[in-house]
């Protein structure tokens, strides 16, 4: 009875165990939502992301352009972007990276970046196994992991196996990355193996525990070790030091011309300061966020130090946008699934004119707080929140000003 | 003649009769798989917590760390299952049944796991070579029957070939390429090319520190670093071995059952 209990527990949790394996690829994308919120809300703000297509063949590109602001509300639990890495999100290498760049400068290797700075990014990859991968634009930065960018869905199709990557190196040879050297690795593998078996079944093809034990304990150690056996082992110890000395010999000969791994950490100049970045400051008076309604307020003052009209158009945090009438629809190849449409409410929708200050007080309202996990906010020591608030002008541009500060929740 | 070895006169202990002959034969062929399988679990985790990124990875496999480390942490329990192969059953194999459990396991989980399961591509995360440095760890306990000289001449041994034994492997990863403009061996571009999305470039701890001032030649220093460590390693993990196996955990375990049972 006892174990009839046990093992029907026992199939339980096994089926229990590989319906989550079922489930886990359908809770989708790669724990983006699992980051604390304070690392969402006030690190990168990235904007202007742009997926040059959300369909991909293998072995053809897809490019990921944007731009991110490091927010200068970085908070101190983390460390400076003193060490970044402009590297992509993706479950497993669906697609490869072909090329990265960061304000022009190639990002092969990890950045030095500096807070309140604004960048742009191109990243172009290669579709490589097929199927439906969430991707992102990902800044890595070092203590603080990886805050990832806007993810979009992208279909690749093709055949896995048609994937190649070609490259040619400096000594003039054209090669495949995807499997290079591998065939080498298998057969050096293979060749030491050999030696290996041999001398484990010299041994265990004769009596191995309980006689060699008796033995052992009778003080007959001596006789377990027969002159054959120190003629295989001395050959084993001299054929192996041949083989590694031959071996080793040969791949010198072979490839001449090598390098050690490459890496550093280099400066990137930021992206110039202009209007669009620093004309716009705003000042946070109060900020709530309201449990039951799943809404945030603020009150704060904006000053137009542009030579445009301007009006608020966005509020940004973590990705989330809440927007109003003033952005009515998205590009094709924007994500739709963060956009909290009409989720912004500035009262009275006032026009701020150039050199005027203008109280604002706004409502960003919409259940993506909860389905984002940012109202956990609530329950970070230091309780403030992060953002960028986008503002169109009557000149057709976007300007943008990062705002931060405590928060105050209201349970009812 | 005993059934082992070499004839030692008339009485040896390990004569037995026929029918315990056979019954000894069928427990080794039990006992073998059961116990290699035992050791490639063990080895394997443990070499997977303590070297874990610098084997997985071809672009982390440098001159200093990835050679530094690995010996340091795959000479522990060859040192200590030597120390119950050899003492108990004068079996010098110890250290080749721990690497080639340790390459099998690796080999399993690189496969299904990092291959199969995660797709990458198997250039990037095959396992460094080590039976080279195992067999002469063995043959050195045998043919020397002194752990303190396997410790001296062949744990460093054991170090010094486990960076020669990887050249004919990792050489073509080390040629030289231009990429965006920068210059490049295959393996950095390989680890560039296939995301890695929690393995960011700044986490390769590759070629970092004063060792570098001494510029081509600090691959044979970090060895010698290595073989150091390894003559310590070795001592110690024989210890070791010597203390879990010491039959007194057996024997009160019995008295423990005896005791429950009267
Ligand atoms: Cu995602």
């Amino acid at each position: 009875m006892k174990n009839k209990i046990i093992s029907l527990l026992g199939g339980v949790a096994i089926m229990v165990t590989s319906l989550t394996a079922l489930y886990a690829p359908q809770a989708g994308a790669h724990g983006e939502r699992s980051q604390e919120p304070f690392l969402r809300m006030r690190t990168v703000h990235w904007y202007d992301t742009n997926f040059s297509t959300n369909r991909v063949a293998v072995n053809s590109e897809m490019t990921m352009t944007g731009k991110f602001l490091l927010a200068e509300a970085w908070p101190e639990v983390i460390m400076k972007p003193d060490v970044a890495f402009l590297h992509v999100a993706e479950p497993g290498p669906a697609v490869a990276k072909v090329e990265s760049w960061l304000n022009g400068v190639p990002a092969a290797k990890s950045f030095k970046l500096e807070l309140g700075k604004t960048y742009e990014y191109k990243i172009i990859v290669r579709g490589r196994k097929p199927g439906e991968a969430h991707i992102h634009p990902m800044l890595n930065v070092q203590s603080a992991g990886g805050l990832v960018g806007p993810g979009q869905w992208t279909l690749i199709e093709g055949n896995y196996e048609d994937f190649t990557y070609p490259v040619t190196t400096l000594t003039g040879e054209t090669i495949d990355l995807n499997t290079y050297g591998f065939a080498n690795v298998v057969k050096w593998h293979i060749i030491w193996a050999i030696p290996a078996l041999f001398w484990l079944l010299w041994w265990i093809r004769r009596p191995v525990f309980i006689p060699r034990f008796l033995m052992v304990q009778n003080g007959e150690e001596d006789a377990l070790i027969t002159g054959t056996d120190k003629k295989v082992a001395i050959a084993m110890f001299i054929g192996t030091m041949v083989l590694v000395t031959m071996s080793s010999n040969s791949a010198k000969e072979a490839y001449p011309i090598q390098i050690p791994l490459q890496s550093a950490i280099i400066p990137v100049e930021a992206l110039p300061v202009t209007p669009q970045n620093s004309a716009v400051k705003a000042k946070i008076l109060k900020a709530n966020y309201r449990i039951p309604g799943r809404s945030m307020t603020m009150t704060l003052d904006v000053t137009n130090g542009s030579a445009t009209p301007i009006k608020l158009a966005e509020f940004n945090s973590a990705n989330v946008r809440f927007t109003n009438s003033l952005i009515p629809t998205l590009a094709k190849t924007d994500s739709a699934e963060l956009w909290a449409k009409g989720g912004l409410h500035v009262q009275g929708e006032p026009t701020i004119y150039p050199g005027e200050t203008a109280r604002l007080e706004i409502e960003a309202s919409d259940a993506l707080w909860e389905t984002e996990r940012l109202s956990s906010l609530i329950g970070d020591p230091d309780s403030a929140f992060g953002g960028v608030l986008y503002f169109h002008g009557a000149d057709g541009k976007t300007y943008m000003e990062e705002i931060s500060g405590p928060i105050i929740p209201t349970f009812q | 003649m005993s059934a082992t070895a070499q004839s030692v006169g008339a009485k040896s202990a390990g004569d037995l009769s026929p029918v315990m002959a056979s019954m000894s034969r069928k427990f080794d062929f039990l006992l073998v798989p059961i116990l290699f399988l035992a050791i490639t679990g063990a080895v394997h985790i443990h070499v997977m917590l303590l070297a874990g990124d610098w084997d997985f990875w071809v672009d982390w496999k440098d001159r200093r760390f990835w050679i530094t480390i690995t010996p340091i942490v795959t000479i522990c329990f060859p040192a200590a299952i030597q120390y119950v192969t050899w003492v108990y059953f004068r079996l010098p194999i110890g250290a080749t049944l721990c690497i080639v459990g340790l390459l099998f396991g690796e080999w399993m989980n690189r496969y299904w796991g990092f291959t199969i399961w995660s797709g990458f591509p198997a250039t990037l995360t095959w396992p460094a070579m080590l039976i080279a440095s195992a067999l002469i760890l063995d043959t050195v306990l045998m043919l020397s029957r002194n752990w303190l000289a396997t410790a001296i001449v062949g744990a460093p041994l054991f170090a010094l070939l486990f960076y020669a034994q990887n050249i004919v492997i990792l050489a073509p990863y080390h040629v030289p390429m231009e990429h965006m403009g920068q210059l490049m061996s295959i393996a950095d571009m390989i680890g560039y090319a296939f995301v890695r999305t929690a393995t960011p470039e700044y986490l390769r701890m590759i070629e970092r520190g004063t060792l570098r001032t001494f510029g081509g030649e600090s691959a044979l220093i970090a060895s010698f670093f290595a073989a150091f460590i390894c003559m310590i390693m070795y001592a110690a993990w024989w210890k070791l071995g010597e203390i879990g196996s010491r039959q007194t955990w057996i024997k009160s375990m019995f008295d423990k059952s005896a005791k429950v049972r009267a």
